[in-house]
């Protein structure tokens, strides 16, 4: 209010009280924060609800329809009908069902509307069948049979003769396999490192040379003795599927059919309208084990993401091993060593600015610099017999070093960042009371400086993972792969291979999410990655608030 | 050193140990070393990025290498070997009616020779040989005209199996073995290279007259010619060899047909396009035809057009690389690309012939600067982009490139040293496959330049200007990358900047608002308890991996969006009408209980007035689609149902309601506190209720009157912000990255508006103003830059989010504003398209652009938002 002008007191008004009150906009503001929270909260718990329910047993029901068809199926979404827009619009109520008869009708899921519905029923011994191949198939049990011998008939007897037979058999057939990728992956690697081995040899020595007759003889060594090898695999394989061979289950599918499943091609089998509440668990927690400790089946849409896990785990941990020792001495000496300057306050915001640059950026210098230029002259000193034999780059490609590499310079700002800011909560007059007592430079820091910052640091670098298990832009460039069950460290020599490419969490929801070539019957899978992955981030960011209150109270109690 | 007498009679230690010192010297070094270099590290990303993308903007650049004398004689074809060392030459007429020779680029010896009588191209007038490959036509002098191979086969070879006399000295040598010649590559490789010229194809169908051009592609089964004579006539004839499964012979089948003679039309050139399906003639005055020749026997005439403006004449026709466009040089020194298009003319001068197609002159490339114009005596094209040399009758020879309309380069001239006169016009022109060579053989020489042509394909004007490519109707921006071998790479990124703008404007339209009023109402009408656990449950939302994010967008919410449109539309507005409504009534209750219960509004609006808002708007959803978009929102935004006032009724709405709330605190409201002297709490409540439900229909009245008003003006919303309706599309990536940004923006405003210090607050409350008064004239003002850098920090996000626009927007790279359309950003197409591009290529560096654009631009945002957020903190300090 202007000075010049007398203040006269106006008359008390009411309408003047109210509107400076401004109720309406405070409503405004609660409103857009009553937003904000319902999007967090309804985010999370759809997620955990959707994660949650994936692998629950869900009633099987018949549903017969007006044009004589009838399916057997989950019946998973039901949308109401539009009430504007009356039936005649063509949008009554209708339910989509997971039908599980893939093979006769071509789709995983069919949406039917209500009023063509004429009877649903749930037959007692609906049985879901998860294939190895095919997806699921929903029927009831006919007959088991071995070659052209029935084994049993009947719904109840044939579940009796799967329960008894299908351990036995599924087990035969995972040993089968395993042998095939297992054993004969590795001797398939030793006969390509001796074949390298000769070309290695041919780089070095010339043509002709002792090296070169060397590796060659040591290669025809391995070769007759890989030979031996596999003969006796061989063997081993054909005795555990001839085991196996003949036997099958038949089902009677919705749609009147009979399919023969053979028996060890079925994963797991259960009776949802049959199952108890301990049953229903029991299978829940069955597909959960799958889930966590499997490899990936069918284009990663069903199986399990065992190998995700360890990628996502494994990068995650390089990635902090690299960050943590330079983001401290980087903030080190930021803090205590560079002078105070306009360089040093440069510096300080450059690197500040530096962890808002979009991830992409970062993947295009990783896949640019540690891929395309130091990978590509690793390769040319020490890998070179392999990009000659068969063109195949080691490092030169992404891998998950490179992946951790770029992750690490990607989370270096924001460790450095808060270490920074660690490093500057501690009091100066610790600093000067140290240096009071004689204490030296270092000394101060590492007894005195350092311990207090803990907590500060320990919190940045935890952060620090949780963005980089959930950052997965850089990696489509540097190294992650649809699919990668050779695992970066392994049982065989040297154990540890970090220039092999890698599965990740975080990939995995955008792969199968987008890329899978039946997206819908994949979405359960999905949101279990999903929650799987935001369960990890969520459990690093409750580790980060831990360990920093833990520390934090420890030092509070030493404080002077 | 005395030490002075202590007081307890200890002597203390004055001296540091030793090892302390070196352990201080040491960590001091590592310290120094380690921060300095990862700091370094870090920062050499930036300078990385601009050292892979830097290489797209430096020139071209030519040696002359070699300038070897050549016999007399009208040179007819030149050709070089793969790795560009040694050239082969074909001479017309002489004493022994031509010869064939094969001669070293590094020291112009002449390697081989074979008189041309030897392998039947005697006497011939018209060679044609195909770009980067062997395959080659002849027309001879009588009409005749045959296909066959002419070129150089290289083959590796080791040294092994060589003896030293026979290996060249050095990388480039070559030395003449058993009728070869040995060439030395770089890396101790040799590849022995042998002449082939032979003529195995069945003898066309001759013509009446002299062969004067002739023209021959690579189909599948066999080569196409075609030829035409020096009175006209045209024969096309395709040779399609057939092997025979018992015998293993192959049978040659030619078929073709002639062209009679056209009055008053003399071809002077004859060009098929790459695929076989159109034939072109050419007369020397700039007339010329296009034919489509899908089946041979009937050739059908499609238009007649000019290849060539003024009175200068065609002087030379190329075809060039991928087969569609046709380069056209004139006399007066001009070079014209030509291709055939969809659609019509702007202008409505030439309609499009009968197979909707038509032909435009794309670009002209202008004489050349640094001479007196001169004709264009031969252009060649590049085997491997749409790179082409063209030579003048001036001695000039440049490179042009036909996509940019750029002239690359112009080789260093050919000049006698006795005279200005030009020592060699170039008849023949030859681009070496790997662009690493360009030949110019004519007036007794052959010279050779050593080229690097860079990235002619993109330029600084290119990446941003609309430009014409081929088969596009008119000039345009265009992103398109991948394709078959010989497909046109379209390195717009104008349409990827836009895509980036566009998510970013929508996703902060629906992000900032949010976030801001929320971290108010935290920081200024929360209780602190309550606030200390909903921040931290926002800021977890800032931790979500934005896949997720981008997951939940593109498969739960775009169906979700698509399936009620219309309640979401309706909800933007009745939701806030809503809640504004329920403010309204609760200022009815008595002031004493309302300020008791303050802390319940949060409850009341999360839990009332937003559920009930949400009802509503899916309750009016029919209706007003019904009233405003004749029941069909989808059909309607297709375009369906003509009229447009149910658009502008949405797009004027927010601004109407803005003019309204104007309307009612400049006129309503200073006229109500005048009256209002003395009325109870009641009244004035209810006299603002009647207020607000005013201004609502004030504003929706607004609404409808701008609508009608510009409804009857035929302007449409419709290819504006509104459009049809994609199911990946702006309004989806908004709300998925507004889950990103809000807990960003909200942290740092709701740490900004809390570091506003507590006694201007106390004192402004003491002074006796409301808590909302002090909120909006007090804090806000005083927290105004930390509520900026806020936005800005959220914008740098928004700029740079990879997955959620990846996966939710559709990744179509096109320019519209319209809300329901995808669209793709630099970050989405880094994503999708660096792991694909050939390391080093044109496509890999443009990337690497869009990666260094995104960087600057965010380090600049981020600096801003940087500076200015030190700048209130230091006034908040100084407050």
């Amino acid at each position: 209010m202007n000075s010049d002008r007398t203040v006269r007191r106006r008359p008390r008004s009411g309408y003047s009280n109210l509107a400076a009150q401004g109720e309406p906009w405070v409503w405004l503001t609660a409103a857009s924060l009553a937003v904000a929270i319902a999007m967090i909260v309804g985010l999370l718990s759809l997620i955990a609800w959707r994660g949650v329910a994936t692998f629950w047993p869900v009633p099987l029901e018949r549903v017969a329809l007006a044009d004589g068809r009838s399916l057997l199926g989950e019946v998973t979404d039901r949308e109401p009908a539009i009430a504007a827009a009356p039936s005649a619009a063509g949008h009554p109520a209708r339910r989509l069902v997971r039908t599980g008869d893939y093979d006769a009708t071509g789709n995983h899921y069919e949406w039917i509307d209500e009023t063509a519905i004429t009877a649903t029923s749930r037959p007692e011994w609906a049985t879901v069948v998860e294939r190895l191949e095919a997806g699921r198939l929903h029927g009831i049990p006919k007959r088991i049979v071995r070659g052209d011998t029935t084994v049993a008939e009947g719904p109840a007897d044939v579940w009796q003769a799967f329960l008894k037979e299908h351990p036995a058999a599924r087990d035969r057939a995972i040993r089968a396999t395993r042998i095939d990728r297992e054993d004969r992956g590795e001797l398939q690697r030793r006969l390509r490192a001796a074949r390298l081995a000769v070309v290695q040899a041919r780089l070095s020595g010339g043509e002709g040379g002792l090296q070169v007759a060397a590796a060659e003889a040591r290669e025809q060594t391995i070769a007759a003795e890989i030979g031996r090898r596999e003969q006796t695999l061989d063997e081993e394989t054909a005795k555990l599927r001839g085991q196996n061979a003949g036997w099958a289950v038949e089902f009677e599918t919705a749609s009147g059919g009979v399919a023969a499943v053979p028996l060890d091609a079925i994963v797991r089998a259960w009776q949802p309208n049959r199952l108890s509440l301990g049953g229903s668990l029991g299978v829940y927690f069955s597909r959960w084990g799958e889930f966590l400790a499997d490899d990936p089946r069918e284009a990663n849409s069903a199986g399990g993401v065992f190998p995700a896990i360890w990628g996502t785990v494994t990068m995650t941990l390089i990635m902090a091993i690299f960050v943590a020792p330079f983001g401290v001495l980087a903030a080190l000496y930021l803090r205590e060593y560079a002078g105070r300057g306009p360089v040093t306050t440069a510096v300080r915001v450059a690197i500040n600015n530096l962890a808002g640059v979009p991830s992409i950026v970062y993947g295009a210098f990783g896949l640019g610099f540690f891929c395309y230029v130091l990978g590509a002259s690793i390769d040319d000193v020490f890998f070179k017999a392999s990009l000659v034999a068969d063109g195949q780059p080691t490092f030169g490609t992404g891998g998950l070093l490179w992946a951790s590499l770029t992750l690490a310079l990607l989370t270096l700002p924001v460790v450095i960042v808060a270490t920074e800011e660690a490093l500057s909560a501690v009091p100066n007059s610790m600093r000067e009371g140290s240096y009071a007592c004689g204490a030296g430079k270092w000394q101060t820091i590492r007894r005195i400086v350092l311990p207090r910052a803990l907590p500060g640091i320990m919190t940045g670098l935890i952060l620090a993972m949780a963005r980089g298990a959930g950052e997965v832009a850089p990696l489509m460039l540097v190294g992650v792969k649809k699919l990668a069950l050779e695992l970066p460290v392994d049982g065989s020599f040297p154990y540890v291979h970090p220039e092999r490419e890698f599965m990740h969490l975080a990939y995995l929801i955008y792969d199968v999410g987008f890329q899978s070539p039946n997206s819908q019957a994949a979405r359960p899978m999905v949101y279990t990655i999903t929650f799987l992955l935001v369960a990890i981030i969520a459990l690093l960011n409750v580790a980060a608030i831990w360990i920093r209150s833990r520390l934090r109270r420890r030092f509070v109690a030493q404080q002077f | 050193m005395q030490s002075p007498p202590s007081f307890t009679g200890r002597s203390r230690r004055r001296t540091t140990r030793p090892w302390v010192k070196a352990s201080d010297r040491i960590a001091r070094l590592v310290i120094t070393l380690g921060g300095i270099s990862t700091i370094a590290a870090v920062l050499a990303v930036g300078a990385f990025l601009l050292a892979v993308a830097a290489p797209l903007f430096t020139g071209a650049t030519a040696a002359l290498d070699r300038v070897a004398p050549l016999p007399e004689g009208r040179s007819l074809a030149v050709g070089v070997d793969e790795s560009g060392s040694v050239a082969w030459l074909l001479d017309g007429a002489g004493d022994d009616h031509g010869r064939i020779a094969v001669v070293g680029l590094a020291d112009g010896a002449v390697l081989l020779d074979r008189p041309a009588s030897e392998t039947g191209l005697a006497d011939c007038t018209a060679v044609r040989t195909t770009t980067g490959g062997m395959l080659a036509a002849v027309g001879f002098a009588d009409g005749s005209f045959r296909t066959g191979r002419i070129g150089l086969d290289a083959v590796y070879e080791s040294a092994d199996g060589l003896r030293p006399d026979q290996l060249p000295a050095r990388v480039g040598g070559a030395v003449t073995v058993d009728n070869a010649v040995i060439v030395r590559l770089p890396g101790e490789r040799f590849s022995r290279v042998s002449l082939v010229a032979e003529l195995g194809g069945p003898p066309a169908e001759p013509l009446g007259g002299r062969i004067i051009d002739l023209d021959v592609v690579p189909l599948t089964g066999g080569p196409l010619v075609a030829a035409v004579d020096d009175v006209g006539g045209v024969r096309i004839e395709k040779v399609t060899t057939k092997k025979n499964m018992l015998t293993g012979k192959l049978t040659a089948t030619p078929r073709g047909t002639t062209i009679a003679p056209i009055e008053g039309f003399r071809p002077r050139f004859i060009r098929v396009s790459a695929l076989g399906d159109q034939l072109f003639l050419i007369a020397a005055d700039g007339a010329a035809r296009r034919y489509l020749i899908r089946n041979l026997d009937a050739p059908l005439m499609m238009e007649a057009f000019t290849a060539a403006a003024g009175d200068a004449g065609v002087t030379a026709v190329e075809r060039l690389f991928g087969g569609v466009s046709l380069a056209v040089g004139d006399a007066a020194g001009r070079v014209r690309i030509l291709f055939a298009t969809r659609g019509e003319a702007d202008d409505g001068a030439e309609p499009a012939a009968a197979d909707g197609l038509r032909m435009v002159v794309a670009r002209t490339f202008e004489p050349r600067r640094s001479a007196e114009p001169a004709g264009i005596v031969a252009l060649a094209a590049s085997p491997r982009s749409r790179l082409f040399a063209a030579s003048d009758a001036a001695g000039g020879v440049r490179l042009l490139q036909s996509t940019t309309g750029m002239e690359v380069l112009e080789a260093p001239a050919l000049r006698s040293t006795a005279d200005a006169a030009p020592a060699m016009v170039a008849e023949q022109l030859c681009i070496a496959s790997r662009e690493n060579r360009l030949l110019a053989a004519g007036m007794g020489s052959l010279a050779a330049w050593s080229i690097d042509a860079g990235y002619p394909e993109v330029s600084a004007r290119t990446l941003l200007n609309p430009v014409w490519y081929e088969n596009y109707a008119a000039e345009s921006h265009a992103w398109e990358t991948t394709g078959h071998e010989a497909f046109e790479s379209k390195y717009g990124l104008l349409p990827l900047i836009f895509g980036t703008l566009k998510a970013t404007l929508y996703s902060m339209l629906f992000a900032t608002p949010i976030a801001i009023l929320a971290a108010i109402y935290a920081s200024q009408f929360m209780h602190p308890r309550w606030k200390s656990r909903i921040k931290p449950t926002i800021e977890m939302m800032a931790s979500l991996p934005s896949v997720v994010l981008g997951f939940m967008a593109g498969l739960v919410f775009a169906p979700l969006m698509e399936r009620s449109l219309m309640p979401l539309v309706t909800g933007f507005f009745v939701v806030p009408v809503v809640l504004l409504l329920a403010a309204h009534l609760w200022q009815l209750l008595p002031s004493g209980w309302r300020a008791r219960h303050a802390g319940w509004r949060l409850a009341a609006v999360a839990f009332g007035a937003l559920p009930a808002g949400v009802m509503v708007s899916r309750a009016v959803a029919p209706a007003a689609e019904r009233f405003l978009f004749g029941g069909d929102i989808g059909g309607w935004l297709d375009g369906h149902g003509g009229s447009s006032f149910g658009g502008w009724v949405i797009a004027s709405l927010p601004l109407a309601g803005i003019a309204a709330t104007a309307l009612v605190g400049r006129g309503l409201n200073p006229w109500l506190r005048h009256v209002s002297a003395g009325w109870s709490h009641r009244r004035s409540a209810v006299a603002s209720l009647a207020a607000f439900l005013g201004g609502v229909v004030v504003t929706v009245a607004l609404a409808a009157a701008v609508a009608l008003l510009l409804d009857s003006l035929r302007f449409d919303t419709r290819g504006g912000i509104f459009g049809t309706y994609v199911q990946r599309n702006a309004l989806v990536v908004a709300v998925g990255m507004s889950f990103a940004i809000i807990p960003l923006i909200f942290t740092i405003a709701d740490d900004a508006l809390s570091s506003v210090p507590d006694h201007l607050r106390s004192a402004s409350l003491g002074a006796g103003a409301t808590p909302w008064q002090t909120a909006v004239r007090v804090i806000v003002p005083s927290a105004a830059s930390g509520l900026f850098s806020a936005v800005m920090i959220g914008l740098g996000r928004a700029v740079g989010e990879t997955m959620i626009v990846l996966m939710a927007a559709g990744n179509t790279p096109i320019m519209s504003w319209n809300l329901f359309n995808g669209f793709q950003t630099l970050s989405a197409a880094i994503a999708t398209e660096l792991p694909e591009a050939a390391r080093g290529s044109a496509h890999y560096r443009v990337l690497f652009l869009a990666a260094l654009t995104l960087f600057a631009v965010t380090f600049v945002v981020n600096s801003v938002a940087e500076i200015v957020r030190q700048r209130f903190r230091r006034r908040a300090y100084e407050l």
